[in-house]
C-alpha cells in the first residue's frame, strides 16, 4: 500500500500560493510521488490490472483473477455463449451452447459452425458474421447438427473482435423453441377457449330457437290434447251399463284414447321444459313447488336415463321454495344429465339415480341427486363449479353446467354441495330456503262436478287458430254459452253491442290485434269487461313495454285443458255474477 | 455496457456530499471486491452521511482510465474535496488510506 500524497496541511498550501516555485515544486513533488507509489504497487502485486493506452484506446490487462469468475458466469448462463475463429471454427463455447443444438460440448469445440447452419441459411449467416466486425449484430436461425433430431430455433448476436492480432466472432445465442412451444401452449388455449365460447354461443342460439320451437308447437298441442280429453268424455258418456253391446270396443277405444292423451301429455312437458331453458322464459321470482321444476327436469331426461339407470323419484314432502321454475329446473336438469353421463349405458338394472327432496329441521327444502356412476376424483371435486372445468370430451361438455347451477343456487341465497366416491357414485344436494306458510300454486285440480249443477255462464274466446276456437266451443257448448272468434277486433264490436261475458279468454299472439292491444283498447272502452279477461300464451314473454295491466295479469299457459277453462269459468261466475239481462 | 459509473449511494445527502470518491476497478477480482469493502468501511466510520462512492469499472468504461490518468487497478481517487489524491492497492491499511484522503 501506498499514499500518493503531497504534503498537504493548510500551512503548506498556503506557502504555495505565496509563493510559485514552492507551489511548482509541490506539484511535481505529488507527481514524482504519485509515479513511485505506482511503481511500487505494480512490483509489489499490489494491482490486479494495468490499463494501456494504443491506437485502439485504452485496453485493460487483468493480472489475476477475473477470468475464473467470467467463466463461472458464461456457464451459468441460460443463454449460448461461443467464439468462433477466422475460419469458423467454434474456439470456445459454454455447455448451454452446446445444449441448445443438441450436441454434446466435446463434438462442439474445434468443429465448424457451418455444420450446424442449414445450407439455405449459409449466406445469410456469412452476412449476420460480417456485420459483427462492424458492430452488434442480430438474427434468426434454424441450427440443425448432422444427426440431431429437432432443429433449435434461436436468436444469434454477434460481436467481433481482434484478440492477438486474430479476428475473432462472439456469439451469443438465445434459445426460442422453449419460447416457441410457450407461444403456441396459449395459442392452443386460446383455441380451446374460443371453442367453448362458440359452444355456449351456439347452445344460447338453441335456447332461442327452442323458444320459438315450443311456441309453434303448443298451439296445435293444445288443441290436440282438448280433443283427445272431448274424446274421452264422449267415450264415457257412452259407455253406459245400458248398452253392454259398445263395452268391449268402448274400452279398447279409450286405452288408445289414454295413450295418445299420455304422448301429447310428455309432449307437453318437454315444451315446457324447452321453454324453460331458454333464457326467453321470464325472469321472475315467485313462490314455487320445487316438485314442478323436478317433474320437468326428469320428463326431459328419461328417455336417456332409461338405457343406463333406474330412476326412482321420492320427493313428496318438498316444501315451497322462491324462486324461478325455470331457472330452478335447470339446475335439476343439468344435475340429471350428469348423473345419467356419469353412468355407462348397458346396465340400467343395476344402476340407479335417486331424486329425493325433503324439508330439513330449520324448513328448508333439501334435493338431491343421487347416481350409482362413475364418481369424481378427489382432486376435481374443488374444481367442478368452476366454469370451464369439464372431464367430459370436448362437443358433450361445456363446462358451464355446474358453474351454472352454483350461480342460480347462489342467488336464491342456497347452496349446492356434492360429496362423491369414485367408482361408487356420487351426491349433489341442494338446499333452498323453505318459504313457511305461502301456498304453493299447484295444478287447477281436475273438475269433478257434475256439469248439471253448473249454472250456464257465458265465455267469450279469442284465438286466431280456428281449430282451437272450435274444440273449446264443442266442448263447453253443453255447459256455457260459447262465443268464439278468431278476430280481436270483431270481439271489440260484440262487447260494444252490450254483450258480456263471465269470461274473456284472449290470445296474446294474433296477426291482426293483438292480445295486449285488445285489452288496453277495452280497458278504456269497457272496464267491468276488461277485468274479465284473461290471456292465453305459447310461450309468451312479457316485455318492459307491455302496459302495467299486460305485466300484472296472470297467464293461461298453452296448452291449457278444458277442466282449467271450466275451472276459470267457475271462479269468474262465483265471484262476480254477471248482472242478470 | 451502457453503465460508465455505478454509484453505490450509500447513504444519499440532501446537498453534493464532501467527499467524492472515486474507485477504479477492473471486473469483479478478489482485490476489487476487497477494496470496495474496505472503501466502504472506512468512509461509513469517518466520513458517515459525507461521502459518496463511485465504482468504475475501466472493462466496462475504458476511456475513463485515460481522462483520469489510471495506470493501474484498483486505485482509489479522490475527487473531492480539492485537491486530487490518489491510493493504489485494496485499501486494507486504513491509516494509509486516511492519510492518502486526507482525514485526520
Amino acid at each position: 500500500m501506498k499514499i500518493l500524497t503531497p504534503a498537504a496541511t493548510p500551512a503548506t498550501a498556503a506557502r504555495a500560493k505565496k509563493s510559485p516555485p514552492a507551489r511548482a515544486f509541490r506539484s511535481l513533488r505529488v507527481r514524482l510521488d504519485e509515479a513511485e507509489q505506482t511503481l511500487a504497487a505494480i512490483r509489489t502485486g499490489e494491482i490486479d490490472a494495468l490499463v494501456v493506452g494504443g491506437p485502439a484506446g485504452e485496453r485493460v490487462f487483468t493480472l489475476e483473477g477475473a477470468e475464473r469468475g467470467y467463466r463461472v458466469l458464461m456457464e451459468a448462463m441460460s443463454e449460448g455463449v461461443a467464439t468462433l475463429s477466422e475460419q469458423g471454427l467454434i474456439s470456445y463455447c459454454n455447455a448451454r451452447f452446446a445444449a441448445i443444438v443438441g450436441v454434446p460440448l466435446e463434438q462442439t469445440i474445434g468443429n465448424p459452425i457451418s455444420r450446424l447452419v442449414t445450407a439455405a441459411d449459409r449466406e445469410r449467416f456469412q452476412a449476420l458474421i460480417a456485420a459483427g466486425t462492424i458492430g452488434r449484430s442480430e438474427d434468426e436461425f434454424w441450427l440443425q447438427a448432422p444427426g440431431v433430431g429437432a432443429p433449435a430455433l434461436v436468436r444469434l448476436a454477434v460481436v467481433s473482435l481482434v484478440m492477438d492480432g486474430a479476428q475473432t466472432h462472439c456469439l451469443v445465442m438465445t434459445d426460442l423453441t422453449e419460447q416457441r412451444r410457450q407461444s403456441a401452449t396459449i395459442a392452443a388455449e386460446r383455441a380451446r377457449m374460443q371453442t367453448r365460447l362458440l359452444l355456449a354461443d351456439r347452445m344460447s342460439s338453441l335456447g332461442t330457437l327452442a323458444a320459438g320451437v315450443a311456441h309453434e308447437i303448443n298451439n296445435p298441442l293444445a288443441y290436440a290434447l282438448t280433443s283427445l280429453e272431448l274424446m274421452t268424455k264422449r267415450l264415457t258418456e257412452l259407455a253406459v251399463p245400458s248398452r253392454p253391446m259398445g263395452c268391449e270396443s268402448t274400452e279398447w277405444l279409450r286405452r288408445q284414447l289414454d295413450r295418445a292423451h299420455e304422448g301429447a301429455e310428455r309432449v307437453r312437458l318437454i315444451v315446457r321444459g324447452l321453454k324453460a331453458f331458454s333464457r326467453a322464459d321470464d325472469e321472475t321470482m315467485e313462490v314455487i313447488d320445487p316438485r314442478r321444476a323436478l317433474d320437468t327436469s326428469i320428463a326431459l331426461v328419461l328417455n336417456e336415463v332409461r338405457h343406463r339407470a333406474q330412476l326412482v323419484k321420492d320427493y313428496d314432502t318438498l316444501p315451497a321454495v322462491w324462486a324461478n321454475e325455470a331457472r330452478l329446473a335447470q339446475v335439476f336438469l343439468n344435475l340429471l344429465v350428469n348423473a345419467t353421463q356419469a353412468i355407462p349405458a348397458g346396465a340400467a338394472t343395476h344402476n340407479e339415480i335417486r331424486v329425493s327432496g325433503r324439508a330439513d329441521a330449520e324448513g328448508r327444502a333439501v334435493i338431491e341427486v343421487r347416481d350409482t356412476g362413475c364418481g369424481i376424483e378427489a382432486d376435481h371435486l374443488g374444481l367442478i363449479f368452476d366454469p370451464f372445468f369439464t372431464t367430459k370430451p370436448q362437443n358433450v361438455g361445456t363446462g358451464l353446467g355446474l358453474a351454472l347451477c352454483h350461480a342460480v343456487i347462489g342467488s336464491l341465497d342456497g347452496q349446492i354441495t356434492v360429496e362423491s366416491k369414485p367408482g361408487e357414485g356420487s351426491v349433489f344436494r341442494v338446499v333452498l330456503p323453505g318459504v313457511k306458510g305461502a301456498a304453493v300454486p299447484l295444478p287447477v285440480p281436475p273438475s269433478v262436478a257434475p256439469a248439471a249443477v253448473n249454472p250456464r255462464g257465458r265465455l267469450l274466446f279469442i284465438d286466431d287458430e280456428r281449430d282451437t276456437c272450435e274444440v273449446v266451443e264443442e266442448a263447453l257448448a253443453s255447459i256455457h254459452t260459447v262465443v268464439a272468434t278468431t278476430d280481436a277486433r270483431q270481439a271489440l264490436q260484440l262487447l260494444a253491442a252490450g254483450q258480456h261475458f263471465d269470461v274473456i279468454l284472449c290470445d296474446i299472439r294474433m296477426p291482426e290485434m293483438t292480445g295486449v292491444d285488445f285489452l288496453s283498447r277495452l280497458e278504456i272502452d269497457n272496464p267491468a269487461q276488461a277485468s274479465r279477461v284473461v290471456l292465453m300464451s305459447g310461450g309468451y314473454v312479457c316485455r318492459p313495454e307491455d302496459p302495467p295491466i299486460v305485466r300484472s295479469r296472470k297467464l293461461l299457459e298453452k296448452p291449457f285443458t278444458i277442466d282449467q277453462v271450466s275451472s276459470l269459468m267457475r271462479e269468474a261466475m262465483q265471484r262476480e255474477p254477471l248482472a242478470a239481462g | 455496457m451502457t453503465a460508465v459509473v455505478k454509484a453505490l449511494r450509500v447513504k444519499r445527502p440532501r446537498v453534493d456530499p464532501d467527499y467524492l470518491l472515486r474507485l477504479f476497478v477492473s471486473g469483479f477480482t478478489a482485490r476489487s471486491q476487497r477494496a470496495i469493502e474496505n472503501l466502504q468501511n472506512i468512509c461509513e466510520r469517518y466520513l458517515a452521511g459525507r461521502y459518496r462512492i463511485e465504482v468504475v469499472d475501466l472493462h466496462q468504461s475504458p476511456g475513463l482510465a485515460r481522462d483520469e490518468q489510471i495506470i493501474a487497478t484498483p486505485t482509489l481517487l479522490k475527487v473531492r474535496p480539492f485537491p486530487p489524491q490518489r491510493v493504489i492497492g485494496d485499501l486494507s491499511q486504513v491509516d494509509k488510506v486516511l492519510h492518502g484522503l486526507d482525514i485526520k
